[in-house]
Parts: C-alpha cells; structure tokens; sequence
C-alpha cells in the first residue's frame, strides 16, 4: 500500500496536544470568570463572534486569544454565548406564543 | 415521493399492499447496518483494515486531533472506562480513534495525540478517501467548520462503537455516558453477548 503523502508530514501541530491544551483551558476560564466577576460592568471591546466584554477584562482576554487558538477561541466564546443565552431564556422564562406570518408564501 | 405535474404539486405515495409479504428472516437482535472494511493506517505507519481487530472487542471513535474540548474529553473518558472495565470484569477492550480530518492528522501527529490518553490507544489516519469510505461505512457524518484562513475545525458525530469480535457492530454510546455508564453499559453488553452464544 503507497504511504499517504501529506504537505503537513514534518511538522506536528503541538498546540493542540495536552499541555498547549491544559493552558488554553486556563486561559479561557480565567477570562470568562472575569466576565463573570465583571457582569455589571459596560460590555465595550470585542471579543469575537459576537461576544463584548467590559475593559476591565482585557488583560485576560488578550492572554486568552494568544494561548488559545483563533478556531478555539470563537469555538468557546461561541459556548459562552450559548450558555448565558439559555440561562437568561430560563431565568426570564419568555414564551409567548408562537406567532406565524400574515401571508402564507404561494406556491409555484 | 413529491413530483410537479402540469405545474401542480403532487404526491405519491408508496403502494404499501404491492410490497413484499413474505416475512424476512433475519438475526434476532435486529443487527444496524454499522459498520465495514476499512483501509487505514495506523499510528506507526502501517496499513490496516478491519480484520486487523478482529479477535477482539473495539471501542471505536472518530474524532480529530485539533480538537478544542469534545474530543480530548471523549478519549479521556474512553480510556478509562477500558481500564475501569478491565478491572471490573476483566474484559480486554482495543480502543480506537479514527481521524475525520486526515489532510492535517498525519501518522505523526496522530501518534503524539493517542499516547497521551492510553498507552493501548491505536489511532488510525490515512488516504482522505478512505477515511470517508470508513465515516460512510459507521454512518459517521462530519464537515469542515469555523475556516479561519488555513486553520478549521471539524463538525462531527460523537459516538463510541462497540464492536464485537467479529467486528460487527454491536451498540453505541453516545456523549451523554459518563465513564461508569459507558463501563457497565459494555460490560453488560458482553455479558450479553456471551450468554446469547454459550
């Protein structure tokens, strides 16, 4: 069987292994519980995909995005977002009811 | 089945009385489609295909190595549940990590990502058609996502498949099975197994 041949072959992506891992779950925990202790204060910068945190996490933030990498990175602040979005959905518990559309569309 | 005649939507239907009668004989459980040859290679380089697991029990998943949390913590716990098993039962399970992102998990990469989870880790790579004979064949769906200039990463099911000495599929456990579900769900599985064929 031919050996497969990859442009990747000499080098190994070592910031995914454990270690690099370990310390990028440090890093993030470590901005989101900022977040968490800074909740009161003004969402200004910009995290990523959507996400805002106050300045006073920045320092965090800024050790967060260069531990971690940039697909990991939207990956958890994704999961972040998600979290406190199901959590205010609970808290407040909106469900009205379900509102459909004026028209309905014609078909061809 | 939906098809426009004359403009219209019409649909129709399957003639269910038109349909075979006969009753089909078939093996009791009621085996999934799961599961098939495959032609890898492994975490040292050489080829292998599934008879090369046969003989023994396979707790398989597919994952990728850059990976941000799902999948180092699915191998975790896969490793121990086969030591957990081990120690409970006695029972020798091969675990396997098959790789749905061949183009950036080499033979290399592979090995310095499965050796740390357990030493009888075997990960498997190769040609990136034969990973997706391999994703088709245990019904395995995975998609590029989050393309970030040259970095990406990869949306995929995540399942453990246990595999019989035969390498017939014989159950999956989902990522809600913490290690002592996922442990005593097997164990009981092979004491099934056993009991069906004494």
């Amino acid at each position: 069987m031919e050996a497969y041949l990859s442009k990747y072959e000499d080098k190994i992506q070592k910031d995914v292994l454990l270690n690099a891992r370990l310390n990028c779950y440090k890093a993030r925990d470590a901005f989101f519980a900022c977040l968490e202790k800074n909740g009161n204060k003004k969402a200004t910068e910009v995290a990523s995909v959507g996400l805002l945190y106050p300045v006073e996490c920045k320092k965090t933030r800024e050790l967060y995005d260069k531990t971690c990498r940039r697909t990991w990175v939207k990956h958890f602040d994704r999961q972040y977002c998600a979290k406190k979005k199901r959590l205010l959905d609970d808290n407040e518990a909106r469900r009205g009811p379900i509102t459909l559309p004026a028209t309905i569309p014609k078909s061809t | 089945m939906i098809r426009k005649r004359n403009g219209i939507l019409k649909v129709d239907y399957y003639d269910i009385n038109t349909s075979s009668t006969a009753v089909k004989q078939g093996p009791s459980a009621g085996k999934a489609a799961i599961g098939g040859p495959f032609n890898l290679v492994d975490h040292n380089g050489k080829p292998v295909t599934e008879n090369d697991f046969k003989g023994k029990w396979t707790l398989i998943y597919f994952g990728f190595t850059h990976c941000p949390d799902i999948c180092p913590d699915e191998l975790q716990k896969l490793a121990a549940a086969i030591d957990k098993i081990k120690a409970k039962a006695g029972f020798e399970i091969v675990p396997v990590f098959i790789s749905v992102d061949p183009e950036r998990d080499t033979v290399e990469q592979v090995r310095e990502y499965v050796k740390e989870f357990h030493p009888k880790l075997i990960g498997l790579t190769g040609d990136p058609d034969e990973v997706k004979k391999a994703a088709r064949a245990y019904r395995v769906y995975y998609m590029k996502t989050e393309e970030e200039g040259s970095d990406y990463l990869v949306d995929h099911s995540i399942i453990m498949y246990l595999m019989d000495p035969n390498m017939e599929f014989l159950k999956f456990f989902g990522k809600n099975n913490d290690v002592d579900a996922l442990s005593e769900g097997i164990i009981n599985e092979i004491k099934q197994y056993k009991k069906a064929k004494a």
